[in-house]
């Protein structure tokens, strides 16, 4: 059976990330799985990875019973939702299909990915190899396409930490919040966070300030960015950092929407710190999540009587015997994300001078002459690599010496 | 006629005032006194002019001789009112027409023969004269060929008593001369007996050098004995760009009123050298003198070059003294009897051991200072001042190939020179709005503002910066820094590579590590 023409393939094949090797059919039958749902549809989830999307969406297409969607899914696993639902099947069917059959439309699908191409985004769907590997932690909830504004390989294999916050946050936040940043930029880890006012417009314009790398999660579409009075910022973003959405372009944030974005945040950071929460702050909705996939959690201290700290001192307490820790001062986010001094040293982003020249350094201090020696660099080189090392923090000069940094 | 008045010239600094010589004969017991705030060395005036007239066979009447140097209220001191005391005295007696010496200024030792004998600052002496109207200047003829150099003024020389008696007589001559105003030799950078190819296996010091030079910052090179560190230093003024004519008079002016200008073959358009020993006085860096101010060291290296060795060593008070001239471009002079202002722009080097012994950190020898002697050694150098070095340069003990003349890279003075040139010209030409000419003035907020270079390039330099591990001034240094590289370079802008070398050259914010 074809669901899709060859056109519908290739506009699909132009939004992939380049050089994906995802079948064009597999993702856009995710695109059009994705409108069906809404975020954290777990019942979806569990479903799709039995079948794929393309044969989902077939079922669903067919409009196929109870009795011939159990045929396909097999008997054990029928008898493995009912035990996970506590419900029967056929229930569960019939409610699935009532949620989804009113939805399905190709034309929706069509049209959402028109309009990601028509904003310069790409789109990944949960079966590519580009998929984030920390979203897959959220099981049968990821979402089923995530789409992208901005500079993908933030999501690949690099250190990323979650920072959120309350979103009427006071002086003490908002510094916080930039040191924090600053220290994540220094040991060039990627900043997540949701792009709300508050602790995360903080957060992502610190980062950019020192030109780090950023991610913002949004709660709708890309096409709709939210909220209005950060456009600019979450503009700046999609050109030198990334947005992320689980939403179609073309779909508004919701409550509900907000709190499932969370999990998203929670997911994408390899630990999330919440810098200011009141007593029923989104934040600790987010950290919440990230607990639930057994991601570290960090909470920034405040005044004991500060209505903007309380909700982290309440969450610290009622998780002690969780992964949860009070990050006593900026420069512990390294620890919280277990990287050690090998991270420090780690020579990622490093030039061929600068890599020539470190591979040089002893234990010992050395002085520029013996570098250039045994690095075998001219005066220049030499001169260049050794600014550009202690500017990135590898080596310190200790007067007419050059120490390598291991701490 | 029993009064007449001649010009002499009084310099306070480089600052010069018409003295009237106001000479009265009047019938009483005789004496000869002199008033009008001489100091010592003036006061003995009196008795060489008395002797010297009479050598000069015009002996004084035995009446009483009052002469007054006017405005009387203002200190005067030297040697070189002689020559007016003596005129003014004879036209006194009328052996000369007093109507002669209108307009006319007089400057000159006598010798107990009626010799004329030559005096210091005759340079500052005849601009002053020139600027306040005077239209004869007659100066000993070994000053000749240094007050030449002002324009606008007759210049006459003259070699004894006599020579001028006869000349105001109109029945003699005095000595024109037509001399070179600028020694031609000083034009370019010839061969010289110190060159930058003499310094072998240091590139890495000459290239910092070059850089130096260029931006005109002033720097701190630390190495151990016998580097050559001085060797560097003394070198510099070979690449720095020739003075031009208003410069080279400035600096001619100051050396000629501590007697060290060297103008026989006209003014030298070479920067200056000047080296103090670390023994040196506040007042023979900075300027003093007995009553009358005197400029120091820094004023004769002023467009120049002053050298520092052992730093460190140098007394406190004479290295904090240095601020105010690094500065301002001058020191300001207060004497007892008056003060003054000379000019102080110089480019400073600052050259010091890496400790007391000065054996720390030197391959193949053992420091046996400890940590805290080495700490202070590096803090006798305040903040202040080391915060207005651009460039330290470590000076690496020679290496044994460039010993056996493997050394690569031989930069000639002349081929630096050009370089430099050209990356002042660049510099020159963008700062030419702000009133500046040179990178290493550039105040850092104009800096910041306006010589931004593009995020890509000092987005590091920026995160070091937040990261509270560079100062706001040890930023600005590496920003003024890597514009002189790209200068240099012929870049338009510096580039992240050029703000990289400039972080090296910059060097950490201690000197020795002492912090």
């Amino acid at each position: 059976m074809t669901l899709f023409s060859k056109s519908e393939l290739e506009a699909v094949s132009s939004v992939l990330i380049s050089g994906s090797q995802s079948k064009p059919e597999t993702v856009l039958a995710s695109v059009a799985l994705s409108h069906l749902c809404e975020p954290g549809d777990t019942f979806m989830g569990r479903l799709f990875e039995k079948m794929g999307s393309l044969a989902l969406l077939a079922a669903l297409v067919e409009r196929l019973d109870e009795a011939g969607m159990g045929e396909r899914l097999g008997q054990d696993f029928v008898q493995e939702l009912e035990d996970a639902y506590e419900q029967q099947f056929s229930q569960l069917w019939t409610n699935a299909t009532e949620r989804w059959c009113p939805r399905l439309s190709k034309n929706q699908a069509i049209e959402s990915v028109d309009q990601i191409a028509a904003l310069g985004g790409k789109l990944v769907g949960w079966n590519c190899e580009e998929y984030p590997q920390g979203l897959n932690d959220l099981d049968a909830g990821k979402p089923p396409v995530i789409w992208l504004l901005g500079n993908p390989e933030l999501l690949a294999d690099v250190p990323r930490v979650s920072v959120v916050g309350t979103r009427s946050s006071n002086r003490y936040g908002t510094s916080v919040a930039a040191d924090i940043s600053a220290v994540a930029v220094q040991n060039r880890i990627v900043t997540v966070s949701g792009g709300a006012i508050g602790i995360d417009a903080v957060v992502h314009q610190s980062t950019l300030a020192l030109e780090g790398d950023t991610i913002a999660v949004m709660a709708g579409g890309l096409g709709k960015l939210y909220p209005s009075t950060n456009l600019q910022l979450l503009r700046r973003i999609a050109q030198t950092g990334l947005l992320v959405a689980e939403q179609p372009p073309a779909v508004s944030v919701s409550k509900w929407r907000f709190l499932m974005r969370n999990r998203l945040i929670a997911a994408l950071g390899d630990a999330t710190v919440v810098v200011q929460a009141g007593r029923t702050s989104g934040a600790l909705s987010t950290a919440k999540h990230a607990l639930s996939i057994h991601r570290p959690v960090a909470m920034v201290p405040g005044p004991i009587d500060s209505a903007f700290s309380v909700g982290c001192h309440d969450f610290l307490n009622a998780n002690l015997e969780h992964d949860v820790q009070l990050l006593a001062r900026p420069q512990a986010l390294p620890s919280l994300l277990g990287m050690g001094s090998e991270q420090i040293i780690a020579t990622a982003g490093l030039g061929a001078l600068e890599k020539r020249a470190l591979d040089a350094f002893s234990d010992q201090g050395m002085q520029a002459w013996e570098v250039q020696r045994l690095a075998g660099l001219t005066v220049k080189e030499t001169q260049i690599a050794l600014g550009s090392l202690v500017l990135s923090g590898h080596v310190e000069r200790e007067g007419t010496h050059y120490v390598k940094l291991t701490k | 006629m029993a009064l007449a008045i001649s010009h002499s010239i009084s310099l306070q600094g480089l600052d010069g005032k018409v003295v009237s010589v106001e000479v009265d004969i009047s019938a009483q017991l005789p004496a000869f006194v002199l008033v009008g705030l001489p100091d010592a060395s003036l006061s003995e005036a009196t008795a060489r002019v008395r002797a010297a007239c009479g050598n000069s066979g015009f002996n004084f009447p035995s009446q009483k001789i009052l002469v007054n140097l006017s405005p009387a209220s203002v200190p005067k001191s030297g040697s070189s009112f002689d020559l007016a005391i003596a005129i003014g005295v004879l036209a006194a007696m009328g052996v000369v027409s007093a109507t002669e010496l209108a307009g006319m200024c007089l400057i000159g030792e006598l010798a107990l023969d009626g010799k004329v004998q030559p005096v210091l600052g005759v340079l500052p002496m005849l601009l002053s004269a020139r600027n306040a109207g005077l239209r004869i200047a007659v100066v000993p003829e070994s000053n000749l060929a240094e007050a030449n150099l002002v324009d606008g003024i007759d210049v006459l020389g003259c070699s004894s008593l006599l020579q001028l008696v006869n000349y105001l007589k109109s029945e003699g001559q005095l000595v024109r001369q037509v001399s070179q105003p600028v020694d031609s030799a000083s034009r370019n950078a010839a061969p010289q007996l110190l060159d930058l190819s003499q310094v072998v296996g240091q590139d890495e010091a000459v290239g910092g050098l070059i850089v130096a030079a260029a931006g005109g910052h002033h720097i701190s090179m630390i190495g151990a004995p016998g580097s050559g560190k001085t060797m560097l230093a003394e070198r510099l003024p070979t690449i720095l760009p020739r003075l031009s004519i208003e410069e080279s008079l400035e600096v001619a002016a100051v050396e000629s009123i501590v007697g060290m200008a060297r103008l026989e073959r006209g003014l030298s358009l070479q920067p200056r050298f000047q080296a103090p020993h670390h023994s040196a006085s506040v007042a023979a860096i900075i300027g003093g003198g007995n009553s009358l101010p005197k400029p120091g060291a820094v004023s004769k290296a002023h467009h120049g070059v002053l050298f520092l060795d052992e730093a460190p060593e140098f007394q406190v008070n004479v290295l904090e003294a240095l601020r105010e001239s690094l500065e301002s471009g001058q020191v300001q002079v207060n004497r007892s009897a008056g003060s003054a202002t000379f000019p102080a722009q110089f480019q400073l080097v600052l050259a010091a051991n890496p400790c007391p012994c000065g054996n720390y950190g030197v391959i193949g020898k053992d420091c046996r200072c400890g940590v805290l002697r080495r700490r202070r050694y590096g803090a006798r150098l305040s903040g202040p001042l080391r915060d207005r070095l651009d460039i330290r340069l470590d000076i690496q003990p020679i290496s044994v190939s460039a010993v056996a003349g493997l050394a690569t890279g031989v930069t000639t003075s002349a081929q630096a020179l050009e370089k430099v040139t050209s990356a002042r010209m660049a510099a020159a030409e963008r700062l030419n709005a702000w009133g500046y000419t040179r990178n290493a003035q550039m105040p850092g907020p104009i800096l910041k503002a306006n010589f931004n270079p593009g995020r890509k390039a000092i987005a590091q330099l920026d995160r070091h910066l937040a990261a509270g591990k560079t100062s706001m001034r040890g930023y600005d240094r590496c920003l003024r820094v890597a514009w002189t590289i790209a200068d240099l370079e012929g870049a338009t802008s510096p580039t992240a590579e050029h703000v990289f070398q400039a972080v090296t050259l910059r060097g950490p914010d201690q000197l020795m590590g002492e912090e």
